[in-house]
């Protein structure tokens, strides 16, 4: 029961000048409530990824097969949930209800049916059912990027692919959106989020891939990632790191407050360090 | 330069944003001003340039009021406004044309326009994008566009309306970075923005909640005493780090370190 | 998108160098002609001159068959609707369809002269950036009482600019709604009337904040109707008085003939 990616390629404008190789041959499989990050700089093919997933777009070689059937085919269509950037402009129901039971009326469900899959959904992330009968425009941006989600969840996937979640939301908003991925994973859904900004959900993660023009360049656990130099780390993993070249010996794959905190605290020793006394 | 006074504004008659705000800002600063969504901090900078009329008190800009509709126009060639969205602000087709729109509806001579065009582009480092079509190029760039055709007004404030939050982390850095050189350059900068690792070269932080401005003053004070936190904005990793380490008296609050460069450059000194 | 109708290909040829307001007064008159033309000949020297400009301007053929091929569904229904609806000689029956040698001749001309209108056009458009289009529109209008009718000749070539500028912007938008409720489990082909009311919404909503937005990014660069200059400095060369020169006398042919 996983999402399998086997020597996946693809490309835009395909027989035209314009040709570019978007994905091009990558391989990596995503588990049964596995949480897995995908970084890379800007027009490195995440989000190319994050639709070759879903069978939004077909690879042009390679595969990518959803508990065993090709990503898109109809049988796994509603296993595996997308979530694109900038959602709230996707935004269309006249009421909450009406835009989170699009989904699941796609699939056929109806009345009583229907009305538990939205009400799933709103649980999961955390929305009070008193929203569902409200426009989806009159909520805040917070809201409007939760009932989003909860359009989404609300086809029950087994996985969900997130692009850029966090994107025009300010931090308050940012960590009650990472707050509630972290609820949905421990509920049992597989989790992908592609975004340029790892180190929010680096908590949660239990494998990184760095994508690097199309190809994998880097694919391995958290403390791997912190290791290693393929992509813009966290900053307080950063810290660490030139505080250590700097001659100050502490422990350098660490990305919390919390851990930096007591590596410096014992690195100077608790008591008053003050600089000008 | 920029006087706002008791200024109230409501959308749509209900849901007031602004609840008399008063604010003064000065020739040649660096002003940020923070909030989350919602906190009315785009709503008071587009009273700035008249693209929104107070519904109570006044906004003068050089003592020009922006109600008086026959200064409106020149209030916006002093103020100039670059917008959150690298990819709705586009008039022209191509670089060159929408660099140009300013210049243009300046009524200046043809010959001018292009000079202002070449020596903005190359201001932000896009010298030679004159032909391109703006919908082919990232995110950055197309901000850093959007900044260009600002420049092109020559105007002495501009102002920005959280200009990287659609923005990978180095297209920031370079925008970041060019906004600083703008202002070492003479110009005033009134930079909204919801993220406060981005307020380094700052030299004051107004800080917005609910339409009100509760604080507004030296930004490694109002961040050290903790009155961002209270305001439920959060601060960034490397902030925390540094508050932590402040309360452990590692420094005093007159030199909170707001960046990792500065961090990691008082601690190496008390190695 | 931006491939397909209104592609400007920048170059450095006789026709990208022609004064905005040559070209459009010339697309103009060949519209006169096309419109008039019927005969063999006639349809043959409309090719011959529209062969010759493209060769001077050095843009592929294959660009100008690829700006006709999203209108050969209209072409075709103009020219079967022709053919089977105009009455006259029968020279193909089956049932109660009938087409008569009139409707052939009678459809054969119509396309054609769509067709060249739209390849005029083209041959406009791929050497003639937008911008300069509008500075010409707005130039030839300027003579116009335009102000009686409450808006200026900057306002209308703003209008057309805009919405030329609108078209790939919207498609763009469409795109990313589509693939997101395709990913919701819209089956396009079992609800098409679902698909089109769920699109249309948030299509409608994201154009007219695109609108609002851009609209402010205007007024904040100083916007207004009158007293605008453009970075095209816009002027009659030797070219253009010898294409002049060429169209009052087509014009008069035209008007004699």
């Amino acid at each position: 029961m996983s999402i399998e990616v086997k020597d996946l390629s693809f490309c835009y404008n395909r027989g035209t000048s314009l040709v570019k190789h978007a994905i091009d041959n990558i391989s990596f499989s995503v588990g049964k409530g596995e949480f897995v990050l995908i970084g890379g700089e800007v027009g490195c093919g995440k989000s190319t990824l994050a639709r070759l997933l879903t069978g939004l777009l077909s690879p042009r070689c390679g595969s990518v097969t959803i508990d065993g059937k090709a990503a898109g085919s109809r049988k796994v269509r509603s296993k595996a949930g997308l979530l694109m950037q900038h959602p709230q402009k996707q935004l269309f129901g006249r009421t909450v209800y009406e835009d989170v039971a699009f989904a699941p009326s796609n699939f056929g469900f109806k009345g009583k049916e229907l009305d538990e899959h939205v009400m799933y959904a709103l649980g999961l992330v955390g929305l009070d059912r008193s929203v569902a009968s409200l426009s989806p425009f009159a909520l805040s941006g917070g809201e409007m990027r939760l009932v989003s989600l909860a359009g989404v969840l609300a086809m029950k996937p087994d996985y969900l692919i997130l692009d850029e979640p966090g994107s025009g939301l300010d931090p308050h908003n940012r960590s009650m959106l990472t707050r509630t991925l972290g609820k949905l994973h421990s509920s049992g859904i597989s989790i992908v989020v592609v975004s340029h900004q790892l180190s929010e959900m680096l908590a949660f993660a239990e494998k990184i891939i760095i994508l690097k023009s199309g190809s994998i360049g880097f694919l391995g656990s958290v403390r791997e990632y912190l290791r290693s130099d393929t992509f813009t780390l966290p900053d307080i993993t950063f810290l660490m790191k030139e505080l250590n070249l700097a001659g100050i010996d502490i422990a350098d794959d660490i990305y919390s407050v919390d851990g930096a905190f007591s590596e410096i605290i014992r690195f100077f020793g608790s008591t008053e360090v003050r600089p000008d006394e | 330069m920029i006087s706002i006074q008791n200024v109230s504004y409501s959308y749509n008659g209900h849901i007031p944003a602004l609840h008399s705000v008063s604010v003064e800002i000065y020739k040649g600063e660096f002003v940020a001003i923070i909030g989350g969504n919602g906190s009315g901090k785009s709503t008071l900078l587009r009273h700035i340039n008249g693209l929104l009329l107070p519904s109570a008190g006044s906004v003068t800009i050089k003592g020009m009021d922006t109600k008086d509709i026959s200064s409106v126009f020149n209030i916006r060639q002093i103020a100039g406004m670059v917008f959150q969205d690298p990819g709705s602000q586009f008039i022209g087709m191509t670089v060159g044309e929408d660099i140009a729109f300013g210049p243009e509806n300046l009524g200046l001579p043809p010959k001018e326009i292009r000079r202002r065009v070449e020596s903005s582009l190359s201001a932000v480092g896009m010298a030679g994008y004159n032909d391109h079509t703006p919908g082919k190029l990232s995110g950055g760039q197309k901000q850093k566009v959007a900044l260009a055709s600002v420049l092109a007004m020559e105007p002495e404030v501009i102002l920005f309306d959280e200009v990287t939050s659609m923005l990978d982390p180095d297209s920031r850095m370079d925008i970041l970075s060019l906004i600083k050189q703008l202002h070492e350059n003479g110009t005033t900068v009134v930079y909204v923005t919801h993220c406060l690792d981005e307020l380094v070269h700052a030299d004051r932080l107004i800080i917005m909640e609910k339409g009100h401005i509760t604080h507004d003053g030296d930004p490694r004070l109002l961040i050290s005493r903790g009155d961002v936190m209270n305001s439920g904005l959060g601060l960034p990793p490397i902030m925390e780090l540094s508050r932590r380490l402040l309360n452990a008296g590692f420094f005093e609050p007159g030199c909170f370190p707001l960046s990792r460069e500065e961090l990691r450059d008082v601690l190496c000194q008390l190695k | 998108m931006n491939d397909l109708f209104f592609s400007f290909i920048p170059g450095d040829s006789i026709l990208h160098r022609l004064d905005p307001r040559t070209k459009i007064l010339g697309l103009m008159l060949a519209s006169m002609f096309i419109l008039k033309v019927s005969s063999f000949t006639g349809m043959s020297l409309l090719v011959f001159v529209f062969l010759s400009l493209v060769a001077t301007c050095k843009i592929p053929l294959k660009h100008f068959f690829r700006s006709i091929r999203p209108m050969l569904i209209f072409f075709s229904l103009i020219f079967f609707m022709q053919l089977f609806f105009t009455e006259g000689q029968v020279i193909f029956q089956y049932r109660i369809i009938s087409a008569s040698h009139e409707g052939l001749v009678l459809g054969t001309v119509l396309t054609l002269r769509f067709v060249f209108l739209l390849l005029f056009a083209v041959l406009l458009t791929s050497t003639t950036s937008p911008s300069k289009i509008t500075a010409g529109i707005e130039r030839l209008l300027r003579p116009l009482p335009l102000r009686y009718a409450g808006i200026s000749s900057h306002d209308l070539a703003m209008m057309m600019s805009l919405s030329l500028y609108f078209v790939p912007l919207l498609y763009d938008s469409f795109k990313v709604l589509r693939d997101s409720q395709l990913s919701r489990g819209l089956d396009v082909k079992k609800s098409p009337l679902r698909a089109i009311f769920s699109l249309s919404v948030p299509l409608v909503s994201t154009s007219l904040r695109a609108v609002e937005d851009v609209s402010l990014a205007m007024e904040s660069r100083c916007y207004r109707g009158s007293g605008r200059t453009s970075v095209h400095s816009i002027g009659y060369g030797p070219m253009d008085h010898i294409a002049i020169i060429i169209y009052l006398f087509l014009l008069f042919y035209y008007i004699v003939f």
